[in-house]
């Protein structure tokens, strides 16, 4: 019983810290952030094992925490106020080389970010190039160049 | 919701993500808060945690108001010198409370530990008559929730002179 209930509660408690904490994907950690994220295992594993070592008390809170996560991954597709809740929506913030910059500032994204995406993903030089950058739920920034979406409009023509 | 935003078919909600950086700044708010509350003490040990609780002139008892479970924590009694009398001092704590603590040590150690009607008695000798007596008591709460303690001088004329106290465990 323990167990779970330390299982559940450091699960839920990291779940609405990181989502209040706002989208940052893998790709945009600093070494910092990788080092902040390996501290606060730290911390969540003394309140995971408590003062108890055995096997069965580490093997109830790793099955715990992964039936928690398979069981809300069952539920929410049923669920879609749910799913928007837990991992929120995704957000347009270039539209045809406009940066929309309230909306990027209220994301804490800037445009550096966003060229920074457009360089690695695809090679662009401008932001007139973007035709659309999108904030993603993940926290990654996806880009549609300018010029492969005419393309592929003309093509459709 | 807009399914279709310009030419992306994306399931863009712009109300809702007004809704979501709302809740999120106020989340922000509240973790300022819990670790405002913490560094005060109201969450564990902090400067507005420190309880006392005393019969003037008699006994005193330093107690932690806000503590954590299987976390350690002081419980300090200091007798006044004119409540003892030789060659011994007793102090009757509540069996209740000691349940729901772990007594990891006791400074200076009783000479020896009696039980008597729901009270757990300890039995500190008198190194000269007419001195006070100072005891601390490291405890570890392993109960939740709220915590009552009573701790109480026996005297040898009249009742025992009793303070109580009450404790907050957080998980």
């Amino acid at each position: 019983m323990e167990s779970f209930l330390r299982a559940v509660a450091v699960y839920g408690t990291l779940m609405v810290l990181f989502r209040l904490t706002g989208k940052r994907s893998p790709g945009q950690l600093t070494t910092f952030d990788l080092i902040l994220l390996l501290i606060i295992s730290e911390a969540a594993q003394n309140g995971l094992v408590g003062e108890n070592y055995s096997l069965t008390h580490a093997v109830v809170l790793i099955t715990t925490l992964v039936v928690v996560d398979i069981g809300l991954s069952l539920i929410k597709p049923h669920f879609p106020r749910l799913e928007r809740l837990l991992e929120g929506v995704p957000l347009i913030i270039v539209a045809d080389g406009r940066p929309l910059r309230d909306r990027m500032k209220k994301a804490r994204v800037d445009e550096g970010d966003v060229l920074q995406a457009a360089r690695l993903r695809h090679g662009l030089e401008r932001m007139d190039q973007i035709k659309y950058a999108v904030l993603e739920k993940s926290g990654d920034i996806s880009i549609i160049p300018a010029a492969a979406a005419a393309a592929a409009r003309r093509a459709a023509a | 919701m807009d399914r279709v935003a310009g030419d992306l078919q994306i399931e863009q909600d712009m109300a809702f993500q007004r809704r979501d950086w709302r809740v999120q700044r106020i989340g922000w708010a509240v973790m300022v808060l819990v670790v405002a509350a913490s560094t005060a003490g109201l969450l564990g040990s902090g400067p507005l945690s420190r309880g006392r609780t005393e019969v003037p002139g008699v006994v005193s008892v330093d107690y932690q108001r806000f503590s954590r479970f299987q976390a350690p924590e002081e419980l300090r009694v200091q007798v006044a010198p004119a409540a003892t009398a030789a060659p011994e001092v007793r102090l009757a704590v509540d069996r209740r409370f000691l349940d729901g603590a772990e007594i990891r040590s006791i400074l200076p150690r009783p000479d020896r530990v009696e039980s008597a009607g729901g009270d757990v008695t300890f039995v500190f000798p008198l190194a000269r008559p007419g001195e006070g007596l100072d005891v601390v008591f490291n405890l570890r709460s392993e109960h939740l929730g709220l915590a009552r303690g009573r701790v109480g001088v026996v005297r040898a004329d009249g009742p025992p002179a009793t303070v109580e106290f009450r404790q907050v465990v957080y998980p």
